[in-house]
């Protein structure tokens, strides 16, 4: 990663002018070059580079050559042309030839137009040059986000051929311009091809990671009669994403419900994206509750098709697996009504026939080698069915059918490879596949930060990174319960221990801790459990646990040990949040307009808050800062939010103490530029200020180590 | 109102010598820059011209309609100028006079300049991603690199390309 004190590397240049940085990187690229002349001087003549290169002219081919081509073919010769892809060189079984061709065609779009590619231009480069077949689409934004960090906003669009209705669930991300505020409103343009309709737009900004502050709603930029239904759009992305990015899936999917409220078809995708992502965190309230919620909708909704019911029916399937039994007169209530409800009406859709299937897989349900078996045997006629993943993964755990379940997670690892991890985990539990699935994790582990391991998870390097140390751990875990079962204590230990350095895993380090403990090797324990001991909110509790756990080997001098350990680790931890600030300019007094008693001039310190309403994270922290409110002023941090305007403050007034600096002379006092940002102002006459790069959670802590003397002016950088 | 590029290919397919002679009036100035932008050389760039366009009425048995024909075009003549370029003698590289040399002047000519100075491996890289916005991954697929070693010879390219243009 980039570092904001280091100049780029000319790769970074080059990433950053193409749209090919990270969003971290940018941000830190931004805020470089904006400080540093030589680096602005670089970037400014590499773009300059890329713009001409991308406006270079089409060369006229010379005259003549399509009489010579004319004659060629007349003479009758044939020329043989490579492939437009690489062809594949894994050999495909005949009943896989079918899915990979539907899968190649459901992706034919995405991989024939043109590549996603983000353009940071000036406003004197918002018109893109068209290329053959293509056409510019004019935006006009009359909803802007406002963010005083974000200088730049990207727009993407999405949208489907002109005459093929069918190809509207499948339309990419194909293009991306740039939007230029005038006044209160966006302008701007977007290149698409020429038979294109233009159906949906998204806002980002690059350098604040946040995306429009539409409520999920989408923007048609055409009439609503000529665009695509945005329900079917917004869907379309997030099943885009399912491939690949399950928790990005499942976030959109979340906000889609919020935004189509009344939608069976948002609900019912969340629902079981929800329980294909966790089986197990789902409980019984929570199932009873959805199925409440399914049923409020449906009885509100007309549909003479049945594919309400079908999508009810399979649902309900999923929710209620516990229940379902042999018998259909006791079959739970939802379920049968739905199954009722689809009989009377002519189901059209493919989910006909799952639905046959379930009910087929019901009347075997106390067969469940039968179940398996014709569960193959529709593996064998279509392989592309998510629906006999689940089926065959349930029904072999249902008949403790090892070999069978072991062969179903296999398969669902290779229809989705973002389940990799999950799936070497389960198959390192199952005694038939335990040294498969322990190779696979051990594989997992040493490769995870080399080789295509990123790109199988369809994320890119520095995403990877980003996230590899949680996946180590979460291997390593897993690793180290296969071990462990297998007989290998020195080595599920030895596994436990990488995960616990991974990335600080609590799991790891409890169960490390435990496993010590109950050898009596206390000191090793000790040492697990300090780590530990830097979250507050659980040291008291491990203060217990060593107590009672350590038993005859507990000593004064252990638990000395453990607190020291444990306060060093906390202060190092906090300190690396903080940053001095030089200020530019007094601190005027600072006063919460909603009648709390935060003033700076007083002899607590004080948390500035900065937020604005048109910055998505800063909207998304505020409800975190007001949860967390009692916890830090009770330890004598005193909390004010500030905005430049007045604009949204609705909702800040009602929940924390708020000010609004008309003027902006806080905001040039402590130089803050991007939103959310907080600032500590600790108390005294040198009003020393330090900006707070901490997560909201972890302001308790701040609060309480400043309160107790850990962390003091003295001490701070 | 003009026929569609997919109802063009689709005529085009069954041998239809009219729909195929519309395709190239389309498409004949991409191909025909492409190809010249990635060997450097006229004659090797209008005899891959030729090919694909030979082999068009074949090769569109395999074009799936959903796609964006002209983009589908641009990667089969990627792949056939890149083929020619594999099996040319080193010698027949950038023999030929370069765009600059019919041209007039501007940024525009000096980029083509300066293009025809940078070695084929990252020329091609080059020219592939900035001027006609493959991704490093298809880049990646086309060269039979990885998209990092694609990214790599991008950055280079742009490292070399930008003091020879900051010269002319």
């Amino acid at each position: 990663m980039m570092r904001p004190f280091l100049h780029p590397t000319w790769a970074t240049h080059v990433a950053y002018a193409d749209g090919g940085a990270t969003v971290t990187t940018s941000r830190t690229y931004a805020r470089h070059i904006m400080r540093c002349a030589r680096c602005r001087a670089t970037h400014a003549s590499l773009k300059e580079l890329l713009a001409l290169s991308s406006a270079l002219p089409r060369l006229a081919p010379p005259p003549l050559v399509w009489s010579a081509i004319a004659t060629r073919l007349d003479a009758g010769e044939r020329v043989l042309l490579p492939p437009s892809s690489n062809p594949r060189t894994r050999q495909l079984s005949l009943a896989r030839l079918a899915s990979v061709a539907a899968a190649a065609a459901a992706v034919a779009i995405a991989l024939s137009w043109p590549s996603t590619r983000v353009i940071y231009a000036a406003r004197s480069e918002l018109r893109v040059q068209p290329r053959a077949g293509t056409r510019i689409v004019d935006l006009r934004y009359s909803n802007p986000m406002r963010c005083n960090g974000c200088s730049r906003l990207v727009v993407r669009a999405r949208w489907r051929r002109a005459d093929d209705e069918r190809s509207s669930d499948e339309m990419p991300v194909v293009s991306a311009a740039m939007l230029h505020q005038d006044g209160d409103v966006l302008v701007g343009s977007v290149l698409v091809p020429d038979d294109a309709v233009v159906g949906f737009v998204s806002l980002e900004a690059p350098d604040a990671r946040w995306t429009d502050g539409n409520d999920g709603r989408a923007w048609p930029v055409e009439p609503a009669s000529a665009g695509v239904r945005l329900l079917a759009v917004q869907r379309a992305i997030i099943r885009d994403l399912s491939d690949r990015d399950w928790e990005g899936a499942l976030k959109l999917n979340r906000a889609l419900v919020i935004a189509f409220p009344d939608s069976i078809t948002a609900f019912t995708d969340l629902v079981d994206r929800e329980r294909r992502l966790s089986h197990d965190s789902a409980s019984m309230a929570r199932d009873r509750a959805t199925l409440n919620r399914l049923d409020a909708i449906s009885r509100g909704t007309v549909d003479s098709t049945g594919e309400t019911a079908a999508r009810m029916f399979r649902l309900a399937w999923s929710v209620l697996d516990a229940t379902i039994t042999r018998d259909t007169s006791v079959m739970p209530h939802p379920m049968r009504f739905w199954l009722g409800e689809m009989v009377k009406s002519r189901v059209t859709s493919p989910l006909a026939r799952h639905v046959r299937l379930l009910v087929e897989l019901q009347a075997m349900y106390d067969r469940p080698h039968d179940a398996l078996t014709r569960l193959e045997e529709r593996w064998r006629e279509d392989s592309s069915e998510y629906l006999l993943v689940s089926e065959g993964i349930r029904t072999s755990r249902r008949g403790n059918d090892t070999l069978a379940a072991a062969r179903w997670w296999r398969r669902l690892a290779q229809r989705r490879p973002s389940t990799a991890l999950p799936v070497a985990a389960q198959l390192s539990q199952l005694a038939p596949s335990r040294g498969e699935g322990t190779a696979l994790l051990r594989r997992f582990v040493a490769d995870s930060g080399a080789g295509d391991a990123w790109r199988a998870l369809g994320q890119t390097r520095d995403e990877f990174r980003h996230e590899q140390r949680d996946r180590v751990a979460r291997a390593n875990l897993a690793l180290s319960a296969a071990l462990l079962a297998d007989g290998d204590t020195a080595g599920g230990e030895r596994a436990l221990a990488s995960a616990a350095s991974a990335s600080w895993n609590t799991t790891a380090l409890e169960t490390l801790a435990a496993r010590k403990l109950a050898r009596g090797d206390t000191a090793r324990a000790l040492q697990s459990l300090a780590m530990l001991s830097a979250d507050p909110s659980r040291a008291t509790s491990f203060a217990d646990t060593v107590r009672l756990k350590a038993g005859r080997h507990y000593s004064e001098v252990a638990v000395r040990q453990w607190r020291d350990s444990g306060t060093t680790l906390l202060r190092v931890h906090l300190l690396g949040g903080l940053r001095p600030v030089m200020l530019a300019g007094p601190l005027t007094p600072v006063r919460a307009e909603n009648g709390s008693d935060v003033a700076i001039a007083g002899r607590t310190p004080v948390l500035i808050s900065f937020w604005s309403a048109g910055c998505a994270p800063s909207l998304e922290e505020l409800p975190e800062l007001a949860a967390t409110l009692p916890n830090v002023t009770s330890r004598g941090l005193a909390v004010v939010v500030v905005s430049r305007a007045t604009r949204g403050t609705a909702g800040p007034k009602a929940a924390l103490p708020y000010m609004v600096d008309a003027d902006g002379m806080l905001h040039r006092a402590v130089k803050q530029w991007m939103t959310p940002e907080r600032f500590l102002v600790m108390p005294g006459a040198a009003r020393r200020v330090w900006r707070v790069a901490l997560p909201v959670l972890e302001l308790p802590m701040l609060a309480a180590a400043i309160q107790s003397g850990l962390v003091s002016s003295a001490m701070l950088p | 109102m003009p026929v569609p590029d997919a109802a063009l290919a689709a005529s085009a397919a069954r041998g239809d010598r009219d729909a195929l002679a519309a395709l190239y009036q389309r498409h004949a100035s991409a191909v025909y820059s492409l190809a010249r932008r990635l060997l450097g050389n006229p004659s090797d760039a209008e005899d891959v011209l030729q090919d694909v366009f030979l082999g068009l009425t074949h090769a569109l048995q395999r074009y799936a309609e959903q796609g964006n024909f002209s983009a589908w075009l641009l990667r089969i003549t990627a792949r056939t100028a890149l083929a020619r370029a594999r099996n040319r003698r080193p010698a027949d590289a950038l023999s030929g006079d370069h765009p600059q040399a019919a041209a007039d002047h501007g940024a525009r000519m000096d980029l083509d300049a300066a293009l025809a100075s940078l070695p084929e491996s990252l020329r091609t890289v080059f020219v592939l991603r900035a001027i006609e916005g493959f991704s490093h991954d298809e880049i990646a697929t086309l060269l039979h690199i990885s998209p990092a070693n694609a990214m790599q010879r991008y950055s280079r390219a742009c490292k070399q390309l930008r003091p020879l243009l900051d010269r002319t």
